[in-house]
């Protein structure tokens, strides 16, 4: 009780407040702004937070995070277009509520359901990380090994698209991820000659490319999308009417509940989340056909399911070191860099570092209600700067980001040359995200292996010998069975509704 | 009706394909770093591993896109990038140039110093971008560099 007391006092420091504030508002914004996402977004802000204490830091990149989260809708509402992947299937009911007039009222009720999913995941997190945590003290070398590769064949099996195309992206991230010296022998592994190679592919170098230099290419490579006239917006003309408001009650819930389970899986993100929120939704309505031409609960449920998702996706993170998705992985080397280690001993040995991270997450929900509220004409106007404006900023924030890392123009060229790369690979529909967690995973996957073989000498049942790590890789073997059958059979759930 | 291939299923057979050879030079590189035994891991076992896992991966991703050439080799124009897509108004130039543009920024860095090389870098973003106003860019693109300037040397204090 007293870390949690302690960890509220820490979240309540100015600097804390305002670096919290700094996050959401990027956050808002970067998810207002089609083309731009918190991944993106995140690996831009990590090099500007090197001065600043690994708890502030963290509070402020969180930030951008959850706050995207609300963003996002604001895009999908107005111009159908949505500002980050999570949001696509808000567009579906969304965009038709603003044709009809009512898109005050539909970016207030998702603004309302955001904060009610995020709010209640919260309670979530604040109960089960300890939790798990704890049962990951008991953890050894082939427990971590289980879970990462259930994490990892969990990313693919649930990520939306092809699950061949999810597997090589899984495999090219982990090889990738081996870039550089070896840890145990130190022998030197796919350096190309380059000394610089020496360390690897840094971790902001991969994500920036992927994601910034790669979101760029595909920006340009684009028309500006057609923009509907600026309108000014008033509270009042947006409150929902008493119907309304009687039917989200429900939908908010039950998107919230899909939303905290999900997003605490590993490898299922936000974007399924709200997805399988929608189709939920649909499956429960007395009148269905509604759907797609502007119902209520269609806007509602995916909103609450993909902020509900964002929260419960640190307890994996936090508890067990392992993300479940793109952003989670880059907030853990986000974390890595500070110096911070997250995982069972980080929950024991540094609570009050756990509870403030949780606290200002209370406060940045709390921060984005009176930001998105109140301001909504304003993010609605932003969505309205022309685009090359915006791909100016971010190619030289992405520039001097990479290059100020490591005052190394290597990097620069190397960020370019993945850029391109990921920008090539996304256009044939190759999923980035399992490529990121893998590169992640990678070398902790590596460690954990050789060190069961150590122990065991060369005895390969030692990785299933125990009753945790025989379930957990029973899990990933079903799971890999099932979505290579319905790969083989053509089309998968998910994959449908996402294409 | 013309014989011409077919550019986007010949894009989807390439990015497999780079993907099994560039496997296939892995797991050579990594099979001379040594495989070692599982008692002993050498440096190459786990890399040659995962570079067999992308090859397998990869020639599974490579069948759909080459049985579609096999079986259509005529294609009409509607699926010729060139005609349809987003490639329509020189998408793929305007990438293009980019990439050139972020390399130059690299390149001239050095030379002429922060300032100047992101000024020029942030005109041709605009330029490509469509923005056709020399004064807005210009107006714009300073601010930003200013900005940065700001940014990263004054509150972050980087030696640039």
């Amino acid at each position: 009780m007293d870390s949690i007391l302690q960890g509220f006092s820490l979240a309540f420091g100015p600097e804390q407040l305002l670096f919290c504030f700094l996050g959401v508002l990027l956050g808002t914004l970067v998810g207002t702004l089609p083309g731009i996402g918190a991944a993106a977004c995140i690996s831009i802000v990590l090099p500007m937070t090197f001065g600043l204490d690994g708890l502030t830091a963290l509070i402020m990149l969180s930030g951008i995070f959850y706050g995207s989260q609300y963003g996002s809708s604001t895009a999908a509402i107005l111009l159908n277009i949505p500002g980050t992947s999570t949001a696509a299937v808000t567009c579906l009911d969304g965009y038709p509520m603003a044709q009809q007039g009512k898109a005050g009222t539909a970016l207030f009720v998702t603004t309302i359901a955001s904060f009610v999913g995020g709010s209640i995941a919260i309670v979530l997190l604040m109960g089960v990380s300890p939790v798990l945590a704890n049962v990951a003290l008991r953890f050894g070398s082939a427990e971590y090994f289980a879970v990462m590769v259930l994490g990892l064949v969990a990313a693919l099996s649930m990520g939306a698209g092809s699950a061949t195309k999810g597997a090589a992206m899984t495999f090219l991230g982990l090889l990738l991820g081996t870039f550089g010296m070896d840890m145990t022998t130190g022998a030197m592994r796919y350096t190309f000659g380059f000394p610089e190679m020496t360390e690897g592919i840094g971790i902001l170098v991969l994500t920036m490319g992927l994601f910034g230099v790669s979101e760029l290419l595909s920006n340009i490579s684009r028309r500006d999308p057609a923009v509907p006239p600026a309108k000014s917006y008033r509270l009042r003309g947006m409150l929902p009417d008493r119907s309304e408001r009687r039917q989200m009650y429900g939908p908010c819930l039950r998107g919230t509940a899909i939303g905290s389970l999900i997003g605490a899986l590993p490898g299922a993100g936000p974007t399924v989340a709200a997805f399988l929120a929608y189709s939920l939704e649909q499956k429960v309505s007395r009148t269905p056909e509604r759907f797609g031409k502007g119902a209520i609960e269609g806007i509602t449920a995916p909103e609450a399911a993909n902020n509900a998702a964002v929260q419960s996706a640190f307890i994996p993170t936090l508890s067990l070191g392992i993300p479940g998705d793109a952003v989670m992985a880059i907030l853990l080397a986000a974390m890595t860099l500070h110096g911070i280690v997250p995982g069972s001993q980080f929950m024991a040995t540094q609570p009050d570092f756990f509870w403030g991270l949780i606290a200002s997450f209370w406060i940045g929900n709390l921060m984005l209600l009176a930001l998105n509220l109140p301001f909504i004409g304003l993010w609605a106007r932003i969505t309205r700067i022309p685009h090359h404006y915006l791909s100016s900023l971010i190619a030289i924030f992405i520039l001097l980001g990479v290059y100020s890392a490591r005052n190394s123009l290597f990097d620069v060229f190397l960020a370019v040359l993945i850029g391109v790369v990921g920008w090539g690979l996304s256009r044939q529909r190759y999923p980035l995200a399992p490529l990121i967690l893998g590169f992640v995973l990678g070398p902790l996957l590596e460690e954990h292996f050789r060190r069961v073989m150590l122990i065991s000498r060369g005895d390969l049942t030692a990785l299933w010998s125990s009753e945790i790590s025989l379930g957990l890789l029973s899990v990933a073997a079903g799971l890999a069975v099932l979505t290579a059958w319905r790969q083989l059979r053509g089309g998968r759930a998910g994959a449908a509704a996402v294409e | 009706m013309t014989r011409r291939p077919d550019w986007n299923q010949l894009a989807a057979a390439g990015v497999p394909l780079a993907l099994m050879g560039g496997s296939a030079w892995a797991m050579w590189q990594a099979w001379g770093y040594g495989i070692g035994s599982l008692r002993m891991p050498g440096p190459g076992g786990y890399p040659f591993v995962l570079a067999a896992g992308l090859f397998v991966a990869a020639a599974g991703a490579v069948v759909t896109p080459l049985v579609r050439i096999a079986r259509s080799p005529r294609q009409d124009a509607a699926t010729d990038p060139r005609a349809t897509g987003d490639a329509e108004g020189g998408g793929l130039t305007r990438a293009a140039m980019l990439v050139g543009v972020l390399l130059a920024w690299g390149l001239l860095f050095e030379v002429i110093g922060f300032v100047l090389a992101s000024l020029i870098c942030a005109l041709a973003i605009c330029w490509i971008g469509g923005q056709r106003s020399p004064i807005r860019a210009l107006v714009f693109s300073s601010v930003l560099t200013a900005s940065c300037y700001l940014l990263f040397v004054g509150v972050l204090g980087l030696p640039l």
